[in-house]
């Protein structure tokens, strides 16, 4: 059985680290790693973006990675071994907002793995940003509309790629 | 009944607990009229009533259906739509 590991960090405190990520899911039995770290872009629709500031309902949260994290498994192999972490806080151009790092015996499946942990993170995740742009204004993103069931409504996102 | 409505988001210019009244026995439904209400009063750069529309509302373990009975003095948090990552 792979091992997982999620969590929120106060980037105040402890900012993320990429090379923690892949070190947990570096294994024996694993052939393959792979690793996505979301950083902050300096535009958004049009705009200059100085930072982003990360809001996180941290026990839902939580429960949502590992969610997220186990239907991985149940997709790719129990065999997986997961990292998923998420900021907490402002970020400036640059900064790290999420690391995610899987291990796996075979590429494919490590892959596949990361993308889906990344996409599922960003349409059902509590988690909000707040952009401040170079003319002082800040604005919370349109997001992602979820569903009662947790599952989001995906044709959300073909309108807005603020992502 | 009172809940407390804890807030995330874009939600949070309003402080980060909105108290409610409730009639005994009200669903999750129930909410967005008086939250709405409640937050008549402020201005806003977004639709308020339109972002209460598209809002969940959670505990800390799970997103509610819209029929799931509320306790009296419970604490429900909005979820407006989400944009982690």
């Amino acid at each position: 059985m792979g091992k997982i590991f999620v969590d929120v960090w106060d980037v105040s405190q402890q900012p993320l680290d990429s090379m923690a990520g892949l070190k947990y899911v570096t294994e024996m039995p694993n052939g393959a790693e792979t690793l996505f770290i979301g950083t902050v872009r300096n535009h958004n629709l049009g705009k200059k973006v100085l930072g982003i500031s990360y809001d996180v309902f941290i026990p839902l949260a939580k429960q949502n990675f590992l969610e997220i994290c186990q239907e991985a498994q149940a997709k790719w192999g129990d065999d997986l071994d997961l990292y998923l972490v998420h900021a907490q806080g402002k970020l400036d151009i640059g900064g790290v907002s999420i690391v995610i790092a899987v291990g796996s015996p075979h590429r494919d499946e490590a892959f596949k793995a990361c993308r889906y942990l990344i996409e599922e993170v960003k349409h059902r995740a509590p988690v909000w940003k707040l952009e401040h742009y170079a003319d002082g204004d800040s604005e919370w993103s349109k997001g992602c509309e979820l569903c009662s069931n947790t599952h989001a409504i995906h044709a959300h996102d073909i309108a807005d790629k603020t992502h | 009944m009172n809940i407390t409505i804890q807030t995330f988001g874009a939600f949070r210019q309003f402080g980060r607990n909105i108290d409610l009244e409730l009639n005994a026995g009200a669903c999750v439904s129930d909410i967005r009229q008086p939250l709405n209400a409640a937050l008549n009063q402020y201005v806003a750069k977004f639709d308020i009533a339109g972002l209460i529309e598209s809002s969940r509302f959670a505990t800390d373990v799970e997103i509610l259906s819209e029929d799931a009975i509320l306790a009296a003095g419970s604490t429900i948090t909005i979820l407006p739509p989400v944009s982690g990552g």
